[in-house]
């Protein structure tokens, strides 16, 4: 049900949330949204909207072209789309 | 309408907003969660409703008031039991879903409208059949009583958006997987 199943978009929500040791739930709520729908995006299942893209990058301190592309990231760095 | 706890109840949507943040944070295990048993309990809802709705071929009176009310009551139950298997996602209001939520419950209603409209055609050209064969030996149909087929096309119109969401969601990831 990802709204452009076309054109996925990747991220590293994943890593980076990982990194600063928080869980799924708690970004979750940071940025306003159910926590299934943080797997979704870590999955690439579902593709935010800019808003929340901002609000999550905002969160995990991030820029937003440094955690979402439309070309998958370079392997090693992420595993995650 | 709120009452002293601040419950809200959305009249349009027939949701409480206790109801909606309950399900949508059911952290339980439930045997709905999966797709399968999902598209299962869909597959009955549909067949209780076509049964429903041409059970007025049925002769019989006295077997046709029985079947009458048990497929009622199981397509009441089945109907609550959908809503509950889709976190009530197809019933509730923007404030309380989130943007993927939403949009998830928007494309449901495509897909329900669309549903909505063949469900229509068929009854349409059952009903048009029906009349066309049977309106000579029916005294033009006037004793033949059509309330079975409204009510189960009430039903469709309450259920399809849920039996929408509950066929295209995929398998829940695990709770404990998915929280962490």
């Amino acid at each position: 049900m990802s709204r452009n199943e076309e054109i996925p978009v990747y991220n590293r929500i994943a890593e980076q949330r990982e990194l600063l040791g928080m869980s799924r739930q708690q970004l979750a709520e940071s940025v306003g949204v159910h926590y299934q729908t943080i797997g979704y995006l870590e999955r690439g299942e579902y593709s935010p909207s800019l808003v929340l893209a901002m609000r999550i990058a905002d969160v995990l301190g991030k820029d937003i072209q440094s955690l979402f592309s439309i070309q998958p990231f370079p392997k090693g760095k992420s595993h995650d789309r | 309408m709120t009452d002293k706890k601040g419950n809200k109840y959305y009249w349009s949507a027939g949701v409480t907003k206790n109801e909606v943040i309950e399900s949508l944070n059911d952290n339980r295990p439930s045997r709905f969660r999966n797709q399968f048993n999902r598209r299962v309990l869909v597959v009955i809802t549909a067949a209780c409703l076509i049964g429903l709705s041409f059970i007025f071929f049925i002769a019989q009176p006295k077997l046709k008031s029985y079947l009458e009310i048990v497929l009622l009551v199981i397509v009441f139950l089945l109907y609550f039991q959908l809503r509950k298997s889709v976190r009530n996602v197809a019933d509730a209001p923007d404030e309380l879903l989130d943007e993927r939520q939403i949009a998830i419950r928007n494309s449901g209603y495509l897909h329900a409208y669309r549903w909505l409209s063949a469900v229509m055609f068929v009854y349409a050209i059952v009903f048009i059949g029906f009349f066309e064969i049977f309106s000579g030996s029916l005294n033009g149909a006037t004793n033949v009583k059509f309330s079975q087929p409204l009510i189960a096309f009430c039903m469709w119109v309450a259920c399809l958006p849920s039996m929408v969401l509950a066929w295209l969601l995929p398998t829940e990831h695990s709770i404990s997987e998915e929280s962490k």
